[in-house]
């Protein structure tokens, strides 16, 4: 297994064109660890992203977030693809690889969004045959991540954290805990979040994520990447360290990028929860 | 209705040109499809504009848009890149651009062009570890480039009027940045020919010449070798297979 999987810990950020340069020549940080990139934006690419990917490799372990093999594709994915994601992952070292619990691609067609599954047996019957699918393709193990959801399509059988459980179970999946979209969907389907963090099974939980939001004129929240974390995020990311222990937190910024030196003040905050919720002393 | 019927059911809520009344209602929370629908279109579009900046000025805004909605609903996006999105569409719109005569003429070169920038700037150079080059065996020409036959003159700083050109865009390997070549007629049939053909270089000349009505004498093997030494010499050619 890989060589990373024990050491990647503390705090990440994603590794996006548009902040490369100056992540890239700053002086070593505590609170940045690692970065975390979408295989789909450097496969099969060179140039800029070839090189973004060289120099980020020589500084810090690189983890990978997939977005468009949502696991919720009733159809086998691309096996094309897949092979070229696994020799892309073998290259790099991923400690593992994580995909959405969502479909992308129905009847091929990219949506190139993250869709929601409806909590029903089928659609947990699908996503256990996909993330098997795909564990068995790269040889490595699979988290995935529970999305944002702004609508459910059609009637649940059963709630988004039942879903979720079941799908990890019995895939024997790792999981992405994405503390914004727990956050998010709790807001818009008026949940408890904390109540969500505390059902969730620790000895899977491999990764966490934070990001800001932003809120739309009909009154939904949506997990925008592009605004800075806030408050109330930042204190659920707390509770959920102080279950899981020193795993890897990344934070995502996709748009509206700020500074690097605001972005570098967001990390810093994070660190110093993740010290704090953890334990964790290293600098 | 079964998974793969919902999810069909949101694709077409969010392609179809306009969204279903029935599945709106079917699905409920509508406020919240309808957002789904407005992002992933939003995204999409932003990216084509983004690739296509002087395109979509030459069009206009409102034949950009008037093709992508047509795309989405009768030929939706297949790459599973984003950064792919750009071709397909471009695809899609040449022949609705070209039929449309309220349009300037120029349209659909400067799509070709713009799009051949996008898809050349982050290509993989291969390193050339190939054989010599040898007019006895097949040319590797190399994959990260473009080769346009255009009749508009569509490069930044022209005018757009009608003139037949011939271009290469190039993504160079010593300076990992795009160039554009300008070829003659001759040299992008040439070029054109050894990219798609598994025929030896000389089969490729002799087969250039004859469509041309070229004799092949000394002057044309001399302008010939001079102008493959610097394919070879700028990376677009890499050496034979």
């Amino acid at each position: 297994m890989s060589k990373h999987e024990t050491k990647v810990h503390g705090v990440g950020i994603g590794l996006r064109q548009a902040i490369a340069e100056p992540l890239l020549t700053s002086e070593p940080a505590p609170e940045i660890r690692f970065v975390e990139l979408h295989p789909e934006n450097y496969v099969e690419r060179g140039g800029r992203f070839r090189s973004m990917l060289e120099r980020a490799q020589a500084r810090w372990p690189v983890l990978t977030h997939g977005l468009t093999l949502g696991v919720g594709a009733v159809e086998p994915f691309d096996r094309q693809y897949v092979q070229t994601l696994k020799r892309f992952l073998a290259e790099i070292d991923a400690p593992w690889h994580s995909e959405h619990l969502c479909f992308s691609s129905p009847d091929g067609v990219m949506l190139h969004d993250l869709m929601p599954l409806p909590f029903r047996r089928e659609a947990v019957d699908v996503a256990v045959a996909r993330i098997r699918e795909l564990r068995d393709a790269i040889e490595r193990p699979v988290a995935i991540e529970n999305i944002s959801y702004y609508a459910h399509p059609g009637q649940p059988e059963m709630s988004e954290v039942e879903f979720l459980l079941e799908v990890l179970e019995r895939a024997d999946a790792k999981l992405l805990l994405d503390v914004n979209n727990v956050f998010v969907n709790s807001t818009n389907h008026k949940q408890d979040p904390l109540s969500f963090i505390e059902q969730m099974p620790l000895e899977r939980v491999v990764q966490l994520h934070v990001a800001g939001h932003s809120r739309r004129d009909n009154g939904l929240i949506i997990d925008t990447h592009g605004e800075p974390v806030l408050d109330s995020v930042y204190a659920l990311l707390e509770k959920a360290l102080e279950r899981t222990g020193p795993i890897p937190v990344l934070l995502e910024r996709d748009q509206n990028f700020p500074s690097f030196a605001e972005l570098r003040a967001e990390l810093q905050r994070i660190h110093a929860i993740y010290q704090r919720a953890t334990g964790a002393t290293w600098d | 209705m079964g998974l793969i019927d919902l999810q069909r059911q949101i694709l077409s809520l969010c392609f179809d040109a306009t969204p279903s009344e029935a599945s709106l209602t079917a699905l409920g929370q509508r406020e919240a499809w309808l957002t789904y629908r407005e992002m992933i279109r939003e995204r999409l579009l932003r990216e084509l504009r983004l690739a296509l900046p002087r395109t979509r000025a030459l069009v206009g805004e409102a034949a950009f848009v008037a093709a992508f909605t047509h795309q989405l609903e009768h030929e939706p996006p297949r790459e599973r890149y984003f950064r792919r999105v750009v071709s397909g569409f471009v695809e899609h719109a040449l022949p609705l651009w070209a039929a449309d005569t309220q349009l300037p003429a120029a349209s659909a070169d400067l799509a070709r062009y713009e799009l051949a920038l996008w898809d050349v700037r982050d290509m993989v150079v291969p390193a050339s570890t190939l054989a010599e080059f040898s007019f006895e065996r097949v040319a590797a020409v190399s994959p990260a480039l473009r080769l346009l036959a255009l009749d508009h003159a569509v490069r930044p700083g022209e005018d757009l009027s009608a003139r037949k050109q011939y271009l290469c865009v190039q993504r160079a390997p010593e300076v990992q940045r795009t160039k554009v070549w300008r070829l003659t007629a001759t040299t992008f049939q040439l070029l054109e020919r050894l990219s798609r053909e598994d025929a030896s270089v000389s089969a490729v000349v002799k087969e250039v010449a004859r469509a041309s009505g070229s004799r092949i004498d000394a002057e044309y093997l001399d302008s010939l070798c001079g102008t493959l030494a610097q394919f070879l010499e700028v990376g677009i050619l890499l050496g034979s297979r």
